[in-house]
């Protein structure tokens, strides 16, 4: 297990290392240098030679990407914030990071506990209303995107019935436990509530359609006919054989729906006006302030990288037969 | 033909089945499909709608009129024009404008779809007949191209053309040339074939497991003894027994195309204004949900109806095309 978690590891380091580039590369292809003008203003020569060969700007582009790299794999720092003064990219990421972390975990538990579920009935009982009915309602959560389905749920929730606050997170980043757990207020919930219900229904209806499949495909295994001959039960041999086995290729689709997660929590915390790092990159794109852009965006690739190892290394350890390929 | 093979019933002679080729039993099988041709009539009316946007559309996509903005739908203007789905913030007509937006919802829907079909299924072919090594090695590269984040690099790319799209002298060179005629098509050229240039990975994995299946069939071995080239062989066989499965493979993933451009005019990195896009249409409307909450529906519904439809239609293509897979995913 552990070698596997070591190659799997060491494999990921070109696909990091290419990220790196791509990202240092496309920063320095952008129109300008970050100190041609501050505001609407140019600043005069002397000082803008100052400024960048503070920042390195003024070594060859070499000797730029190796310190890039330096800084990033020995301090983890993602360099100055040009626009934001005396802010680090590091510390804006620190602040919203965990508030668009908490949507995301909870998202995936909500679409956890309605689609696993609802995939699973509509197997067992397949070709009846009960499957029929589910597998409707998951290509139509599958089909409503999240930036139709937040503004539909603000005006359904917030504005004509009141229920829950249509904007802003329930907790301050300071409140957080070890920066990152929120205290379990009801301030915290009622603001979670329509954010995660957006963003866990796609979430549930990918999770419904696969395990279906997945059931239905586990059940047909010389195992489980096995398991029935020697007199298991129904129940004992659905749970104890099939749905366990059925529900490892679900795991997999973890990967592919981290990408998803983080673009819809881009929508989420825009529309909802949340203070995560989706909402704050809108803002930097709106605002044409490349260096947070760029910042921001090698932190979503590490993200999902490492995310798509772990989900990886989840799988070969529910699957021993992984680990030896 | 399709016709008559509709109003067969059971107790029909089984012999009128008979010389029917597998195309038109599949078609015969989509017919069958209510929900798939409902999407597929939506679409056809979609695309009839888009190419005739002019016509069709009652008022122009742009040009601001601020003595009607944020009016509700069927407000009459005062010379008597009807703004039927009501305006927007700037006076503009919503109905018009989601008609235009269309226009880039199914144009990312086909070119994204055509660039990824093009380079999967050369990627494939390549990859599926040649020897064991080149296979291995061109399919290694695909395993690891999957686990780049494309999105982002997406992202990036339309973050760099917009930088230089926002400088109001463009360039020389190719480059220069690319960047215009982007700027030119109201910012969707780059992004529209971006979409497609990292969406074939799985079209590459289908084209290849497809061609694998009919490299070692007994035509294909007697092509080989009649002493064709590969080349011919590729073109005049194996090709067209794989192209169905391609396309209706590729149909899955137009939802995901669509999804994608509507997500990035959302965030301010697809479409320029005053370009019409559903998903740039939603941000720019959300903020006055509460006052006009049409200015935002309208795409919205627009948008789900199309992704709804591309959903059915490809499931109804699949379970067509793909008895194995019918009803189990």
């Amino acid at each position: 297990m552990i070698s596997y978690v070591i190659r799997r590891l060491l494999w990921s380091l070109p696909v990091l290392f290419l990220i790196v580039l791509v990202t240092f590369l496309l920063a320095k292809a952008l129109p300008g240098g970050p100190f041609d003008r501050v505001g609407d203003k140019s600043l005069p020569e002397s000082i803008r030679v100052a400024i960048e060969k503070k920042y390195n700007l003024d070594k060859p582009l070499v000797t730029q990407f190796g310190l890039y790299i330096r800084d990033l794999v020995i301090n983890g720092d993602l360099g100055p914030s040009y626009s934001y003064r005396n802010r680090t990219v590091n510390d804006l990421i620190s602040e919203t990071l965990p508030i668009s972390a908490q949507i995301g975990i909870l998202s995936v538990l909500l679409g956890a506990i309605i689609g696993l579920p609802a995939g699973i009935f509509g197997a067992l009982r397949r070709n009846t209303w009960v499957d029929y009915l589910s597998s409707f309602i998951a290509v139509l959560g599958l089909s409503v995107p999240n930036l139709v389905l937040a503004p539909l749920l603000i005006y359904l929730f917030s504005v004509k019935l009141g229920w829950f606050p249509a904007a802003r997170w329930g907790v301050n980043y300071k409140e957080l436990y070890f920066g990152f757990i929120p205290p379990m207020t009801a301030d915290f919930w009622s603001h979670a509530a329509l954010p995660v219900i957006t963003l866990g229904t796609g979430i549930s209806a990918t999770f419904a359609r696969l395990s279906r499949a997945s059931l239905l495909q586990t059940i047909r295994e010389d195992y489980i006919r096995t398991a029935r001959s020697k007199g298991l039960t129904q129940t004992t041999t659905i749970v104890r054989h099939a749905l366990r086995n059925s529900m490892i290729p679900v795991v997999t689709i973890l990967g592919p729906l981290l990408a998803g997660i983080l673009t819809g929590t881009f929508i989420v915390e825009f529309v909802f006006g949340i203070p995560g790092m989706g909402d704050f990159f809108i803002t930097s794109v709106n605002n044409r302030d490349y260096p947070i852009i760029l910042g921001s965006t090698l932190v979503f690739a590490i993200f999902l990288v490492l995310g798509n190892i772990m989900v990886d290394i989840m799988y070969a350890w529910m699957d021993p037969r992984i680990r030896f390929d | 033909m399709a016709a008559g093979a509709l109003s067969l019933k059971p107790s029909e002679d089984i012999t009128e089945r008979k010389g029917r080729s597998p195309l038109g039993d599949a078609v015969q099988q989509l017919l069958k499909n209510k929900i798939a041709v409902a999407g597929l009539i939506f679409i056809v009316t979609l695309i009839l709608l888009a190419i005739f946007a002019e016509l069709v559309s009652p008022h122009p996509y742009d040009g601001a009129n601020f003595k009607l903005t944020d009016e509700p739908p069927m407000t009459r203007a005062e010379d008597g024009r009807l703004f039927l789905l009501g305006t927007d913030e700037l006076g503009r007509d919503v109905l018009s404008r989601t008609i235009y937006g269309a226009r880039i919802s199914l144009g990312v829907a086909f070119v994204a779809s055509f660039v990824s079909l093009i380079i999967g299924i050369i990627y494939g072919l390549v990859s599926g007949f040649g020897s064991a090594t080149r296979d291995n090695l061109m399919m290694r590269v695909v395993d690891f191209l999957y686990g780049f984040p494309f999105i982002i690099f997406i992202i990036l790319v339309q973050v760099v053309v917009k930088a230089y799209s926002a400088r109001e002298d463009t360039s020389g060179g190719p480059w220069g040339l690319i960047l215009h005629a982007d700027k030119a098509s109201g910012g969707i050229l780059i992004m529209f074939v971006a979409i497609g240039l990292i969406s074939w990975l799985g079209m590459a994995r289908i084209t290849r497991g497809q061609t694998l299946g009919y490299k070692n069939k007994e035509f294909v071995e007697a092509a080989h003894a009649v002493g064709n080239r590969n080349g011919r062989i590729i073109w005049k066989h194996i090709l067209p027994n794989i192209l169905g499965p391609c396309i209706v493979y590729e149909t899955l993933g137009i939802p995901g195309y669509i999804l994608t451009e509507s997500f990035l005019s959302f965030i301010g990195l697809g479409v320029n204004p005053p370009t019409p896009s559903w998903g740039i249409m939603i941000s720019e409307s959300v903020g006055s949900l509460r006052t006009a909450p049409w200015e935002v529906f309208v795409p919205a519904s627009a948008l789900t109806l199309t992704v709804l439809a591309f959903n059915f239609l490809g499931d109804g293509l699949r379970d067509a095309f793909d008895p194995r897979l019918r009803g189990e995913s």
